[in-house]
């Protein structure tokens, strides 16, 4: 009887046990879901927050620095940094990071050439490290971790629109050591996505900015320019009564007979004479100016007429001189032995070839510094050729060029690659040209370029059919 | 005594002339528009006019193709300023001896004056 109680007290315990550890189990079960679902509904709440306040700022650099804020608070990672596609160097530049504490040199610049930016291209899905087996890598994936880890990221996320990698986002390992979970990569996914339409938001935003400060300042120019033709009359005026005064002055300093005067006197007088001579002098070279000044500015008279191409040329280098400094540049000139006589508008012309110039000279700037090489030299060759009653007239310069995507879009107005700052163009000059060549001179326009090696443009005006239909 | 009239809108410009040329013994007379150049060419008959082209008042075109209107054919030098090439035209029909570019080394304009004065 005991022997059964013993027994039965043993199955008991047994099958209370094995209830409690099924109990037990079944426990740590559902609290592992609970903890899942929170962490589920922790990542929704941050996608909710992030795509929220992401859609509403228009600020790039405000922009890039939430999305390092969600990505290090909200997920919980060591750092993270962004990286913008450059479409003028072709690479992707470090444009945001946050780090904690933790000290961390990032690389500036990603090429698109890299293993990282063309596996992202190939597979459009975030790279990770640590989720790796080391036992079955290949020597390529080895190259890949080499490069993520001098960015340095233990994971890269791509942030695609439509099939352009604009953006990639690197981060650090989990704050808590654990690898990134399926979970994780969802997130990241759609996250990676927002950022991406997010950035390209920010960035048509500024490109529209761009746009509308570029038009107002053409309208400012073009207020300048009137307002000069006035300006450079009142200074020339100021000039002449200037010229006068000092040629006045002169005059009564050298009809004084100095032998009588004492000699310190008489040194006195040359001073103040050599002084004027320098005022008239200068004077002289005011005029130059204001007369440089009002050519381009003036309202052109509609005459077509014919002209010689070495003149327009002339006029435009004079106004250019007061834009740019052209002496590093090494020009030539290949016009035959004869003149060569257009059929056109001067002022038109000279706006066109100082346009043309001007570009090829900003080119040249950009080549310096954009590839730095120690053995360029700038070089700017002008062409004319008369064939069939058309003038063919060629402007090859061996600056930056024009990236082949940009070709199409150069005419269009408002349209820049000139990137440089303070410098950076209207966006009008090609467009310019193209209405001055095509629409007024009923001639042609053609434009090749290579980038890295240099532009040649093409200007062929139809001299004797535009002068016989004129007449 | 040879007279020349100064015609131009400036003040500066009319006084250190005057000073200028007096001391060439010359007889400067001074005119400050169009019209009170014509004044002054009927009451002085001066031998050469020196003639602004853009003034205050009557301006300098104006004045010489009335002047040459009444059929006086008085000498006279322009002073231009880069005026555009429609009123240079306008200009030329005029019977005008000499132009004097703005802003002006007045070493040359003595040059010209002395030249007009002389023949």
């Amino acid at each position: 009887m005991s022997l059964n109680y013993i027994f039965w007290i043993a199955e008991s315990i047994l099958i209370i046990s094995a209830i409690g550890m099924i109990w037990i189990w079944f426990l740590q079960r559902r609290r592992r879901k609970i903890q899942k679902l929170n962490s589920k509904r922790r990542y929704q709440e941050i996608l909710r927050k992030a795509s929220l306040s992401m859609g509403r700022i228009k600020d790039l650099s405000h922009l890039l620095k939430l999305t390092t804020h969600v990505i290090t608070r909200a997920i919980k990672v060591e750092y993270c940094c962004v990286y913008l596609f450059h479409e003028e160097s072709a690479k992707f530049v470090l444009k945001s990071f946050k780090t904690g504490d933790l000290k961390i040199q990032f690389c500036n610049v990603i090429s698109k050439e890299s293993l990282v930016i063309k596996h992202l291209y190939s597979t459009r899905q975030p790279i990770y490290s640590n989720n790796l087996d080391f036992k079955t890598i290949t020597a390529k994936d080895k190259d890949l971790f080499v490069e993520l880890s001098l960015i340095p990221a233990a994971a890269v996320l791509p942030c695609f629109i439509d099939n352009r990698l604009i953006a990639i986002i690197g981060l650090g390992n989990k704050n808590d050591r654990t690898r990134y979970s399926i979970d994780d990569l969802m997130l990241f996914s759609i996250l990676a996505n927002q950022v991406g339409m997010a950035i390209e938001n920010a960035q048509f935003y500024d490109h529209t900015r761009a746009i509308q400060e570029q038009l107002i300042r053409a309208e400012k120019m073009a207020t300048v320019g009137t307002m000069a033709d006035g300006i450079s009359h009142q200074m020339n005026n100021r000039l002449h009564a200037m010229g006068f005064i000092a040629g006045d002055a002169l005059d009564v300093l050298r009809n004084k007979n100095l032998d009588d005067l004492p000699i310190e006197l008489k040194s006195f007088v040359k001073e103040l004479e050599f002084s004027l001579l320098r005022l008239e002098d200068n004077i002289k070279r005011g005029g130059e100016l204001t007369e440089g000044l009002l050519k381009y500015t003036r309202k052109s008279n509609e005459k077509f007429e014919f002209i010689y191409l070495n003149k327009i040329l002339e006029a435009s280098f004079d106004m250019l001189k007061f834009k740019i400094k052209l002496d590093a540049v090494k020009i030539k000139m290949l016009f035959g032995s004869k003149e060569i006589k257009i059929f056109g508008n001067f002022t038109q012309l000279q706006e066109v070839f100082f346009n043309i110039i001007d570009n090829a000279y900003d080119a040249i700037l950009q080549r310096k510094s954009i590839l730095g090489e120690n053995d360029f030299a700038a070089k700017l060759e002008i062409e004319a050729v008369e064939k069939d009653g058309a003038v063919y007239i060629y402007f090859r310069d061996n600056g930056i060029g024009v990236r082949g995507e940009h070709l199409r879009q150069l005419f269009t107005p408002f349209f820049t690659t000139k990137f440089d700052g303070a410098k950076k163009g209207t966006g009008l000059g090609l467009f310019v040209i193209r209405q001055i060549v095509e629409k007024n001179h009923l001639g042609k326009v053609n434009f090749t370029s290579k980038y890295c090696v240099g532009s040649e443009i093409e200007i062929v005006l139809p001299v004797a059919a535009l002068a016989s239909s004129s007449q | 005594m040879p007279k020349l009239l100064v015609v131009d809108d400036e003040i500066d410009i009319r006084e250190f002339a005057k000073r200028f040329f007096s001391r060439r013994g010359i007889d400067v007379v001074t005119a400050h528009d169009g019209q009170s150049a014509l004044d002054a060419i009927v009451s002085h008959q001066p031998d050469l006019v020196m003639l602004d082209i853009q003034m205050e008042g009557m301006d300098g075109l104006t004045a010489l193709e009335n002047l040459r209107s009444i059929g006086d054919r008085t000498r006279v030098i322009m002073v231009t300023g880069n005026e555009s090439q429609d009123v240079m035209d306008a200009v030329d029909q005029f019977d005008v001896h000499a132009y004097i570019h703005k802003p002006l080394i007045l070493e040359e304009l003595e040059k010209v004056v002395l030249q007009e004065l002389k023949n």
